[in-house]
Formats: C-alpha cells, sequence, structure tokens
C-alpha cells in the first residue's frame, strides 16, 4: 500500500469510528485495555475493524500502567464487567531492573536479572486467568530503545538478544496459563517497519511509543485476534484452475502451455498450492469449481509435474460449464455443511460478483492480477484464523473423505441394513482435561442437535468439571470407515434423585444414526448406578435446533414444564440394537 | 479558517458552531490530553505536514493552530 493510501485509509477507519460512537448502538464486546505506555491512539482503528466485522465493541482503557491493578481486580480499574482483558507492555517498563542491565553487551545476565520482575507479572496474569472467564489477551514486548545504545551500533545485538530471550522466557510462561492469547508487538513493528514505527515526537510529548502508523497496525491486529477468538475458521475453499491454481487456461494454452512450478509466474501460483496445502493441513476443506472440460483439468493434475495438490486433495469437484452458483451450493450439501464457513476464491472478476450476488453468505476473493501479489492477497485473510487447533480439526480432512464413502454405502441399502452395516460404537465417558478443548469447541459451534444451546467458554467448562457439582461427559463415535472422534457432550446438573442434563448436543455428523440414543442410554445407565431415579431435559428451541425438537418426546420422555421433559432412568436406559455402546458412565 | 474549525468539531466530536478562534482545551470541555493527540495526528494527516514539538506545543487554542500551519505555507 502506498503511503498516501494508507493515511488515507487511517482517516477514514477514524472517522467511521466516531460515527459508530454518535451513533451508539448497545454494545456487545466489551474490550478492556491496560498498557504500561499510552494506548490510546490505536483504539479507534481496533474498534473499527471490529465494527467491520459485524460487532458493536465497548473499549475501554484502564490509566496508564495499571496492569498489575487489572489483573488484581479489573473491575475496580473499569468499573465494569467485561467479555476482553488485553494487557499491553514494554520492557522498559515493567521490566526496568533487567533493563538496566542490558545496554551492557551481556545480555544473558541481563535476561536473568529481569525474571523476578516477569515471575511477579505471570503471577498476576495466572491469578486473573483464575478470576475472569473471558479472553485475555497479552503482548509480546517490542524490542526495547534503550538510550545507552544504537541498535545499529556495533554491540546493537545485545539489544536484540536480550529481547529475544525476555520474549522466550515470558512466552513460555504464559503457555502454562490455558486460554491466553499473545499479540505480538514486536511482529507488528517489523510489519510497519522499526524506522516507521517509532515517532519520537510523540513518545516524548504523550509517551506514546508507536507512531500513528504503528498504532494503525496494532489495533487492526488486536481487532484480528478476538475475531479469531470468537468465530470459527472458514471450513471449505473453493478454488477456480485457469489463472488460479495454475497461469493460464488449460483449455487453450494446453498442459504445456500452462505456468506451474518453480520459474515464475508459475511460482506464484505454486506459492498459492503451498498455502492451500497448508490450510488442508489444518483441516480446511479444498473444493474445485472449474468451467472447463473435466478431462483437460485432470490432466493437469495427473500429468504436471509442477503441481503440488494432487486430485484427491480435494474433497469434491465440479468441472463442468455451469454457473458456479449453482455448483457451490452442491458441494455445500454434499459436506453438508453451510455457505458462511465457504471461501470461493476466483481470477475473474465476473464469476466472483456473480457468486456474491446470488450466494452472499459464500466469503469470496478476487485473486488480483499480479500474479506476484496473488500470496499476500490470499495470506493475509482473517477467514482462515484458528486460534486452538484441536486433534479434531487436523482430522477433519480424513474425516470428510471417509463421510464420503460412507454415503456410497448408503446408497445401496435400506436405511436399517445400512445402520447395522456400519458397526457402530459410541463411548461416553467423563471429560477429562484434555477433552476440554474439544468439548468447548462443540459448545460454541454446534448449532443443530444442541438441546439447550448453552455456550460456555473454556474457563467456565473447566469449572464445572471441577466443582463437584456437574458432571461433563464427552461421547466419541465410531463406525466401520473409521473414528468421528470427539462428537457429543453432555453437561448433568447432579441431584439426589434426578439428573438435570444442562446441555446435550452432538455433533451434526454422527446425527441420524441413533447416536443420541445411545448417549442418552448412556446417560440413563449413569445415572441408576449413582442411585438416581430420573432423568430431566430441557428443549429450548433457537433458530437452528428444529431437529432436535422431538427428541425427548420420541425416547419416551414426558412435558413436565414449558421446556423440561423427565424420564424414569429405567425406561431411557435401552441402547439402539444397531449401536455398540462401549462402557457407560461410571459412579464417582 | 473554518476548514480547521471543522477539522477539530470532527476530532472533538462537538458541534462545529460551538467553535472559533479562542476556543482551547480551557473553553472545550472535550479537549483533554487524549483529544490533544488525536488532533496533532488529524492536522497532520489532513494537511500533510509534519509538525515539530514546538510547534505542537505552541497549539493551544484554534487560532495558534492556524497561524503556526499558515506560517508553514499550508493553505486552508
Amino acid at each position: 500500500m502506498r503511503s498516501d493510501d494508507s493515511v488515507a485509509a487511517r482517516r477514514l477507519a477514524k472517522s467511521e469510528w466516531r460515527a459508530h460512537l454518535t451513533g451508539r448502538s448497545k454494545a456487545d464486546l466489551r474490550i478492556g485495555i491496560a498498557a504500561t505506555f499510552t494506548a490510546e491512539p490505536m483504539v479507534p482503528y481496533a474498534g473499527h475493524a471490529l465494527v467491520q466485522h459485524g460487532y458493536s465493541p465497548d473499549i475501554l482503557l484502564a490509566p496508564y500502567n495499571q496492569l498489575l491493578n487489572v489483573c488484581g481486580d479489573h473491575q475496580v480499574v473499569f468499573g465494569n464487567e467485561l467479555d476482553v482483558i488485553v494487557l499491553l507492555w514494554r520492557i522498559e517498563e515493567m521490566l526496568p531492573s533487567g533493563l538496566e542491565h542490558a545496554s551492557g553487551s551481556n545480555f544473558a545476565t541481563a535476561a536473568s536479572s529481569a525474571e523476578p520482575e516477569l515471575d511477579i507479572f505471570v503471577a498476576a496474569l495466572s491469578a486473573l486467568r483464575k478470576r475472569f472467564s473471558g479472553s485475555i489477551i497479552v503482548s509480546l514486548p517490542p524490542v526495547p530503545r534503550i538510550p545507552g545504545f544504537d541498535p545499529l551500533g556495533v554491540n546493537g545485538a545485545a539489544g536484540s538478544l536480550f529481547h529475544k530471550m525476555i520474549s522466550l522466557a515470558f512466552s513460555e510462561r504464559v503457555r502454562g496459563i490455558e486460554g491466553v492469547a499473545l499479540l505480538d508487538l514486536d511482529a507488528v513493528e517489523r510489519q510497519c517497519g522499526t524506522q516507521a514505527a517509532w515517532d519520537a515526537r510523540v513518545w516524548y510529548l504523550y509517551r506514546q511509543p508507536q507512531s500513528e502508523a504503528a498504532m494503525a497496525l496494532l489495533g487492526n491486529q488486536l481487532a484480528r485476534l478476538i475475531c479469531a477468538q470468537r468465530r470459527p475458521a472458514a471450513k471449505v475453499v473453493i478454488l477456480d484452475c485457469d489463472n488460479t491454481l495454475w497461469g493460464g487456461v488449460v483449455g487453450e494454452d494446453g498442459l504445456d502451455g500452462i505456468a506451474i512450478g518453480q520459474d515464475f509466474p508459475g511460482a506464484a501460483f505454486r506459492d498459492l498450492q503451498l498455502f492451500l496445502a497448508s490450510l488442508r493441513n489444518r483441516g480446511i476443506l479444498l473444493a474445485l469449481a472449474s468451467k472447463n472440460n473435466e478431462e483437460d483439468v485432470r490432466r493437469v493434475f495427473d500429468l504436471h509435474d509442477g503441481m503440488i495438490l494432487k486430485w484427491n486433495d480435494f474433497t469434491s469437484h465440479r468441472i463442468c460449464w455451469r454457473p458456479k452458483a449453482e455448483t457451490i451450493p452442491e458441494i455445500a450439501d454434499e459436506l453438508n455443511l453451510g455457505l458462511s464457513s465457504f471461501v470461493f476464491i476466483d481470477d475473474n472478476p465476473s464469476e466472483i460478483e456473480s457468486v456474491r450476488a446470488l450466494l452472499p453468505e459464500v466469503n469470496c476473493v478476487l485473486l488480483p492480477e499480479e500474479p506476484a501479489h496473488i500470496l499476500d492477497a490470499v495470506r493475509h485473510l482473517w477467514l482462515f484464523d484458528q486460534i486452538q487447533v484441536t486433534n479434531e480439526d487436523s482430522r477433519r480432512a480424513q474425516m470428510m473423505t471417509e463421510a464420503q464413502q460412507r454415503k456410497v454405502a448408503a446408497e445401496a441399502m435400506t436405511p436399517q441394513e445400512f445402520l447395522k452395516s456400519l458397526n457402530l460404537s459410541v463411548e461416553v465417558f467423563p471429560a477429562r482435561t484434555e477433552h476440554l478443548g474439544r468439548i468447548t469447541q462443540l459448545i460454541n459451534k454446534t448449532n443443530q442437535f444442541n438441546l439447550t444451546t448453552a455456550r460456555r467458554t473454556l474457563d467456565e467448562v473447566r469449572q464445572l468439571s471441577q466443582q463437584g457439582l456437574h458432571r461433563v461427559f464427552g461421547a466419541s463415535v465410531h463406525d466401520r470407515f473409521g473414528d468421528y472422534g470427539l462428537t457429543g457432550v453432555a453437561i448433568v446438573a447432579e441431584g439426589d434423585s434426578v439428573w438435570e442434563l444442562d446441555t446435550f448436543l452432538l455433533s451434526c455428523r454422527v446425527l441420524g444414526k441413533g447416536v443420541e440414543q445411545a448417549v442418552l442410554a448412556a446417560l440413563a445407565r449413569g445415572a441408576q448406578a449413582s442411585g438416581v431415579e430420573r432423568l430431566r431435559g430441557f428443549y429450548r428451541p433457537t433458530a437452528k435446533n428444529q431437529v432436535a425438537a422431538l427428541f425427548y418426546e420420541s425416547a419416551g420422555f414426558r412435558r413436565v414444564g414449558d421446556e423440561a421433559w423427565e424420564s424414569l432412568a429405567v425406561d431411557a436406559a435401552t441402547v439402539p440394537p444397531h449401536i455398540d455402546l462401549v462402557a457407560g458412565p461410571q459412579p464417582s | 479558517m473554518q476548514r480547521l474549525v471543522s477539522l477539530f468539531a470532527e476530532v472533538l466530536m462537538v458541534n462545529a458552531a460551538e467553535l472559533n478562534e479562542e476556543s482551547s482545551p480551557a473553553t472545550v470541555r472535550e479537549w483533554d490530553s487524549v483529544a490533544a493527540m488525536a488532533l496533532v495526528a488529524a492536522i497532520e494527516e489532513t494537511f500533510d505536514v509534519q509538525l515539530s514539538t514546538r510547534e505542537i506545543m505552541t497549539m493551544r487554542s484554534i487560532g495558534l493552530a492556524y497561524r503556526v500551519l499558515v506560517s508553514k505555507g499550508v493553505v486552508i
């Protein structure tokens, strides 16, 4: 971006943020920021980016250098409950005694003398984590600007090595505290350019250590982290072929005329394929939608040695001459995923336009005409951001391929025969610590078969599993085609004579196979084993969970309230005949 | 001058009619230290200038800001 453009973008962001403040709607995201320096100029940029992503944020700033007080009691500092707490610090203010030694050449001694101060901060952070159930974001510090030395001087490396040691020591300590996200101030300064990130005038006048340009990047980066914590990453990328996966048009230029490989422009398309391969490794599915002869496209995948991606890396293929606005929904149906989790990448503006117009939920990305800019255009997208990658995510691509095989099997038999042939087994077990991340993910993203749609943070789930009033169960499902993994969650409030099913959900991947009855039966057996005679379930309707509306009724429960259903445990303990229930929850 | 008054009004989020040459942190409640930082950034971005610390510290009213900008050859 030219600097004129970025100044104009900054002015626009600030003016739109002011407009938002003036016509303010009710805040749905309360963010409290505490910094060891003047961070106010970043607020409009963070706020504007969040508004653009559909939030109505309220951003509060703690007085200067109040990080430890915020960790101690954020409500006193902010006067309000918050959804997100952001702690921004620099070595200069947080670790002054370590810094005293750092201008000498012995950076290792300097770093170790900073450790006691670092430990105090980390202890405060961990106390905040225990107390506060919202998101916590803490910075990694920028390279300190020490009056005693010149970063490009002959001993300049000492300062940056000291900074690296502190950053490592801090991030290792923070990794021990679950659910704290890191915002890398050093990366922000590097992206901006360290010289452009520093404005000595505003430092001396206002204690603002970053230029307006760096503050704009910092605000954007904060918004990006907050969005990544709150929304799921895209699940499927649909790709065009000609001038997207390779340069040129295979139908016209032929197999030897297209550009893909080590040399430019082929190298630019190869990098895009490498980027897509990394997405696939993270569990994001790839699919093809190209107006071409399938035979031509197959030949490129089968015969061209410059290709990184193989035909089978794509879970679904639509190589035909029909409109993409028609083929994309077919892919969505095939994969049983909503259009809003799709990204469509194409180099042709008219294809992008028509998909945008007809399928507004699909996230459309128009590739730049300049091949050299393709990689940056996709690499900086927020759509693929994902903060916690669980085992289930990285196996998703493989599981989807297994699901396709199951479909082929389904076409040849009656439903009963099909279910029997699956050799389904369901295991219901008390959740252990290592399951809580995946369980929280399911709690927050399952919309369809989710009886109560009670959303919870990782911290809340952890508390429930530890307090002794509830039991948290996971359910995993296996059949002859493979393993679906942990796909069900039940949270039970334990009473003397009744277990209340506070949460009961199944991922849509395992719906329609009787798994829900099996999990319910396992819970009924668990209740019986604990001497509890009744189960009480709830159905709270939402816009998306109609599929579960009749669940308790069909399981023989009696309606006892507007949303409440009950059954004797003994009556609910029957497992469908085609399912093997591996182990029920044991009494504690 | 009117263009400068509008810019101050926009950044301070007040009605331009409430501001004049004499407006200063003493007369405008919204003109606090955070707003002062935002004003400097807005002036530099709008008029494509870089202010020295001395110039920044001189701008204690809209009229004084106007004079600083004129002395730098900015056409307002």
